[in-house]
């Protein structure tokens, strides 16, 4: 505790010593200014006061420099002896509130970190060809599971003032993109899965050959052999219950960010008074109904003329 | 272990003989695409003769008539039917004219945002059903006989079914009635997937990521091979040509209007009602019972958009007795663009047409007579 008071007060000291410097630091240039401001005509005086024919353009400086001094009496006051205990505790507070309140995410940030090494360690492992049923998908969630639980809550959060609106919208067009982007990530990991596949068959394939002694001369036999191969491994794909779900996940999730683009784009052409395309589809629609309404009285009126005239 | 001997001579020399032929092939590749290429698409004549909205009816006459009754053709929403007129000598439009058959072909346009709203039932009991009251008013003549492709066909079976009285035969073509099976890609990821948010999403369903869909159906065929393909003869004008005409075909992808890109997607994939004659089109059950004439049903072996299995219950399921199920051993184009095919499907149409044309004639003049 004496240690800490001790180092408490050369803190205060270093700190008082420093603001005395850079008082008298500015105090010279400001010095310095005048005189060159009256050497060409302009008469400025700190101590000229309200009444002076110049002080008044200088407001401004006159206000930094109270300012100056009101931050200069408020330090000195803080490293006073009796108020340093009470400033360490309250840097004390704030450090444990802090940590305390990161604690979780940290936690949360970890476990995604051993996840990850977890996914990278399988990627040296031999993949099954032909087979997409242990597909390392666990990253993709891993980061969705992160963003919905540690990041999305900051773009949830209610916006004040004015702007609301088109803040709350903003942000939630940065969550939707977020989550349609880290879809369409995985939908084009499981793009490259077929031809990570046809190249560990190809690559046996070639390596069988050579220790038979044999070489095909004729490379576009070997790509014919390799589209092949890649051809099935695609259909293999395709067919996966897991490159549905993904499929449909990403258009799911485009749906719900394109939605909502319209909505932040449709501020932007309100306010330049051009009709949105929702504004229009209104119309559209009224077009629609009344052309069909137009041609069944057509019909009817035609029907009747019809028996009119037999 | 014995070491194993990489022949690096024979690499190298490999190397060697690939540089020089890699080169000469690209310096005639490159004059071939700089010159003036033939890759013009739907080159046979036509006259448009009606239009709605975004819809017109191309009428391509032949040089002489053997059928009475016209025949209308309809195109899926998906792609254009330019594919039906690719190239000189591989175009089923000429085939059919070369048979005396008189073709008018719905054209659907380009769909734009304020189209989003129109269903299955506008477009068969909206823009078909007027188009078949034009043809017949035209010609003179009662009825049409209908030739439906893909979605097409799904949208001619629905006028059939409603309108029995308007169709005097129904050719159906790569048409999937049959959405319960797990055969086909599309069948699995649309069952599966929610993938009728994107109509609500885009406003109408944008072709282009249709077209990626497509493409992700065998993405080592057609995204690499075809290319290597490309690459592998493109000093060869004629393949060129042929290439580009494809390329331009099938990249030319309208969009779908929205309703209609949802109804098909939950009440055919998703719930299959078609083929249980439970579709509701504007108001009315879809019966396939009441398509009473004469049907015949084209599909591909190998097609992987539309299987077998989706194509091969509905001559089952109609209340016709005169129908005719013929599977060509190709894909879901196959059927108009390969050579072989082409020798075969448009002459079956039309001799089969023109057979009960004679038959529904000696049939009316037996009544007269009695």
């Amino acid at each position: 505790m004496a240690g800490t008071t001790r180092q408490e007060n050369e803190f205060g000291g270093l700190m008082e010593s420093w603001m005395e410097i850079a008082q008298s630091f500015w105090q010279n240039i400001g010095g310095s200014q005048e005189e060159t401001l009256s050497g060409i005509g302009l008469n400025f005086s700190s101590d000229t006061g309200e009444e002076g024919p110049d002080g008044e353009k200088y407001k401004t400086y006159k206000t930094w420099e109270t300012t100056f001094s009101n931050f200069n009496s408020l330090l000195a006051m803080m490293m006073a002896p009796e108020n340093q205990e009470n400033l360490a505790k309250n840097f004390l507070a704030f450090s444990e509130g802090l940590t305390e309140a990161t604690g979780e995410s940290l936690e949360n940030i970890a476990e995604f970190q051993s996840q990850m090494v977890r996914s990278f360690s399988k990627v040296g492992e031999h993949t099954k060809a032909y087979n997409f049923d242990d597909l390392d998908r666990s990253v993709f969630t891993s980061f969705r599971e992160l963003y919905t639980t540690e990041f999305q809550k900051y773009l949830q959060m209610p916006k004040l003032g004015l702007p609301r609106e088109f803040q709350e919208r903003l942000s939630l067009l940065t969550d939707k993109s977020n989550l349609f982007s880290s879809y369409l990530i995985e939908l084009f990991y499981l793009f490259s899965l077929p031809f990570e596949k046809t190249n560990r068959v190809m690559q046996q394939k070639i390596k069988q050959m050579l220790e038979k002694g044999e070489f095909s001369e004729d490379s576009k036999q070997t790509y014919n052999e390799w589209i092949k191969v890649l051809e099935g491994h695609f259909m293999e794909l395709l067919k996966s219950a897991e490159y549905t779900e993904v499929l449909n996940n990403t258009i799911t999730s485009l749906a719900d960010y394109k939605s909502v683009k319209s909505d932040v784009t449709d501020i932007f052409l309100k306010e330049l008074q051009i009709p949105t395309s929702r504004d229009m589809d209104e119309v559209y629609k009224d077009l629609y109904q009344m052309k069909k309404k137009i041609s069944e009285l057509s019909r009817q009126v035609e029907k009747l003329q019809h028996e009119l005239k037999a | 272990m014995s070491q194993v001997k990489i022949p690096v001579d024979l690499i190298l020399k490999n190397i060697e003989q690939n540089r020089k032929s890699t080169r000469s092939k690209l310096k005639k590749a490159s004059t071939i695409l700089t010159s003036k290429l033939d890759t013009e698409i739907s080159t046979t004549p036509y006259e448009v003769v009606y239009e709605e909205d975004r819809v017109s009816l191309k009428h391509y006459r032949p040089e002489k008539i053997r059928l009475k009754t016209p025949l209308l053709v309809i195109y899926a929403l998906i792609n254009r039917e330019t594919m039906l007129d690719l190239q000189p000598q591989r175009s089923v439009v000429e085939s059919l004219l070369k048979q005396g058959v008189e073709v008018f072909m719905v054209d659907w346009g380009y769909p734009t945002r304020k189209d989003q709203f129109l269903t299955i039932g506008d477009h068969v009991n909206g823009y078909i059903a007027n188009i078949v009251e034009f043809i017949c008013k035209k010609n003179g003549v009662p009825q049409v006989n209908i030739m439906g492709i893909c979605m097409g066909g799904v949208f001619s079976v629905i006028y059939t079914a409603l309108h029995a009285d308007r169709v005097k035969n129904l050719v159906t073509t790569v048409t999937p009635t049959n959405f319960d099976t797990d055969k086909g890609l599309l069948n699995i990821w649309m069952k599966q997937t929610d993938a009728q948010i994107l109509g609500d999403v885009y406003a109408n369903m944008p072709g282009d990521i249709m077209n990626l869909g497509f493409l992700l159906l065998n993405p080592a065929r057609l995204m690499i091979d075809k290319y290597v393909g490309f690459l592998q003869n493109m000093d060869d004008k004629t393949y060129v040509e042929n290439f580009i005409r494809m390329e331009k075909w099938i990249f030319d992808s309208p969009d779908v209007p929205a309703a209609t890109f949802k109804q098909f997607i939950g009440d055919l994939y998703k719930k299959n009602l078609l083929i249980q004659s439970k579709l509701v089109i504007d108001g009315e059950v879809v019966n396939l019972k009441k398509i009473t004439m004469p049907v015949l049903n084209f599909y591909g072996k190998f097609d992987h958009l539309v299987p077998p299995e989706a194509c091969d219950l509905f001559t089952s399921k109609v209340g016709s007795r005169d129908t005719e199920d013929i599977c060509f051993d190709t894909g879901h184009i196959g059927i108009y663009v390969s050579s072989k095919c082409q020798r075969e499907f448009a002459p079956k149409i039309a001799d089969w047409l023109l057979a009960r044309e004679v038959e529904h004639v000696q049939m009316e003049l037996n009544y007269a007579q009695k």
